[in-house]
């Protein structure tokens, strides 16, 4: 074999025995991503598919005592989500106020009044807990405006408009809007139907990102350790070149990361599923995958190298390595879904390679589309990768020839 | 064998030169002592040599060869052990061994072989580096530098931490091997090992060789290298500002 075919292969060799060796290093890359995926799919499960629902603990304190208010009750508690509980156990205390079954049935009367501006006075109070999430709030505050209004509707059909029942049964079924013929659905790449996103699609390619590119920990704490103890030193002896040392470490980071990605892949497809989670779905193109998987770990690789060529201790590279990927993951939506950031932290995902790695994986695996598809992310993530591996190259080069050795 | 001549190194930003217009000639299958305090341009004098470092100006030849114009071929002919513990501490002795003599273009199985038998390692191949005592990582250190049937040894420090058995195990070794043919350059801060092993030295001091020849040339009648050393270099301390 010629020596730097050789050279090469021993070098890759030491690599990955080493990292086989690294316990830390490896926890690192696989069991911390592995726990994220599984914590992060199975408690997100429920935020993620439309028809969960919400669940609050509610108490009704029925103040007004009334036919209709009693009715409002009812109706209220046939609702899905209210659970009832004491008043001091309550999410929301709903008041029903004095007053409420006689202004309900007077409501209409006064409607011309109240559009000319004149202040309605409020039959329902809803006093919320300050821990209930505003979207929980809102949720729970349209459920119970909807209680009322099926009371105050069923109210003037009945005793206003004179319907018998067979015209009521009409009315509340046309009246519902859950049963308005409105069709929704995902859209693919190519305007087929899409899988439907869940918590375990969103998590699997966000975790696998953050755990390829969580490789500039183990991967700058290692060269930095080689530079420490005279290894670097010795391979400048014998003439191993700074493009064949960087080649070789690019390699077997390249196979962990593969690896990285089947292991997470298979996670989502078998572990999640068994645990009761949703079960991820691949997508259609099998070489897309690849193809922005390498292109993401190319990212990966060369900012590693980029943080190990500059960095001068273990503890630089752990705390530089580990925010630059906690900085690069929160900004590029993989600890926040980017779909419920603002509009200002969406266009702002954009700098983050992470970010367009996800889009790329979402091409594949979300919108079912090919790898065409994610080829332009995939470029965007080879260019990163390879100018951060050019860098490096060079501010190796520069240090080896002129600066690192001690007078 | 080893010809420096008129070398200059000054580090950016530094107010004095690393090495001030030094000439040396080692002349072949001896045993050349380099000495010096702390600073003194040891380590950056042999970095040139190795061709790790780049000198400003002056040009050094190993067997006739030009590093400047030739730099594979002196390579080849160089075997270095550098004073840090320069091998990958997670992988065994074997490991480290077959790592370093495929990275060594000249090595072969029996130079692995014959590395391994001077430093006494066969039975030690299955540890891992870390966990080896302070004289048997020096040695390993020591076997890495001579993969590839070295015809010029560079040694920095090469018994530094070691216990009085390993340091004579390591000065015989190196002993045998100057009596192989190998010119060895051994850097150190123990005068008696100079004593012991070398017939001739060099005494750098702030970049400068203030004096180089035979030791009995060095020495003033009766007097002990240290004394001349300190004669030569003073006792200010050298790393105090």
């Amino acid at each position: 074999m010629p020596y730097p075919m050789r050279a090469f292969a021993a070098l890759c060799g030491k690599e990955l025995r080493l990292l086989s060796r690294d316990r830390h290093g490896l926890l690192v890359l696989f069991a911390v991503p592995t726990l994220f995926i599984l914590i992060m799919s199975l408690s997100l499960r429920d935020a993620f598919r439309a028809d969960a629902g919400f669940s609050i603990a509610v108490s009704v304190i029925d103040e007004d005592g009334g036919t209709l208010a009693h009715d409002f009750v009812g109706t209220l508690w046939q609702q899905q989500g209210f659970r009832q509980v004491a008043a001091e156990d309550a999410d929301v205390v709903i008041h029903v106020v004095p007053g409420f079954s006689e202004f309900l049935a007077t409501r209409h009367e006064l409607a011309a009044s109240f559009r000319d501006g004149v202040a309605e006075p409020p039959m329902l109070q809803l006093e919320f807990q300050p821990s209930v999430l505003p979207q929980l709030r809102a949720a729970a505050a349209l459920s119970v405006r909807q209680c009322l209004l099926s009371v105050q509707s069923d109210y003037l059909m009945a005793e206003v408009m004179g319907y018998s029942d067979a015209e009521m049964q009409t009315m509340r079924y046309l009246g519902d809007p859950r049963r308005l013929p409105v069709e929704e659905r995902y859209r693919s790449a190519d305007g087929t139907p899409a899988v439907t996103p869940t918590s375990v699609q969103q998590n699997v390619p966000a975790w696998l990102i953050f755990a390829m590119f969580f490789a500039v920990i183990p991967l700058a704490s290692a060269f930095v350790v080689e530079r420490q103890q005279g290894s670097l030193l010795r391979l400048r002896v014998l003439g191993v070149s700074s493009t064949l040392l960087l080649a070789s470490k690019v390699l077997p980071y390249y196979l962990v990361n593969l690896l990285q990605m089947v292991v997470m892949i298979a996670i989502g497809v078998w572990l999640v599923p068994a645990l009761g989670g949703d079960r991820f779905t691949v997508g259609h193109s099998v070489f897309g995958l690849w193809m922005i998987g390498t292109a993401t770990s190319l990212a990966a690789i060369g900012l590693a190298l980029l943080v190990a060529v500059r960095v001068r201790t273990t503890l630089q590279a752990t705390i530089a390595g580990g925010a630059i990927s906690l900085i690069l993951a929160a900004l590029g939506g993989v600890m926040v879904p980017k779909l419920v950031m603002p509009a200002t932290m969406q266009q702002l995902t954009g700098v983050s390679p992470m970010a367009w790695s996800l889009e790329g994986f979402w091409d594949i695996v979300l919108r079912q589309g090919g790898w065409q598809d994610a080829l332009p992310e995939a470029m965007s993530l080879a260019g990163f990768g390879l100018s951060c591996l050019a860098l490096a190259a060079g501010l190796l080069r520069r240090n080896s020839t002129n600066t690192t050795t001690t007078p | 064998m080893i010809r420096l001549e008129h070398l200059n190194k000054r580090y950016p930003g530094a107010a004095q030169a690393a090495l001030d217009d030094v000439s040396l000639h080692v002349p072949r299958g001896g045993l050349f002592g380099l000495l010096g305090p702390n600073g003194a341009g040891k380590t950056t004098l042999m970095s040139i040599l190795t061709g790790t470092l780049t000198a400003d100006s002056g040009s050094v030849t190993i067997g006739g060869h030009a590093l400047a114009q030739e730099p594979a071929t002196v390579r080849a002919l160089l075997g270095y052990a550098p004073q840090e513990l320069a091998f990958y501490p997670g992988l065994t002795v074997a490991e480290n061994l077959e790592l370093f003599a495929c990275l060594t273009p000249r090595a072969t199985a029996h130079s692995l072989a014959r590395a391994q038998e001077v430093a006494d390692l066969k039975a030690h191949r299955g540890k891992r580096a870390e966990t080896l005592s302070g004289g048997l990582k020096r040695r390993l250190n020591f076997a890495i530098a001579l993969l590839g049937e070295p015809q010029v040894l560079c040694l920095d420090e090469a018994t530094a931490g070691v216990d009085p058995q390993s340091r004579n195990f390591l000065i015989e070794a190196v002993r045998n091997l100057a009596q192989d043919g190998v010119t060895v350059l051994y850097s150190t801060h123990y005068m008696e090992e100079i004593e012991r092993l070398c017939a001739s030295a060099a005494i750098l001091d702030q970049g400068q060789l203030v004096a180089q020849g035979p030791l009995d040339a060095l020495r003033i009648e009766g007097e002990r290298l240290e004394a001349a050393f300190l004669r030569l270099t003073h006792t200010r301390l050298r790393d105090s500002i």
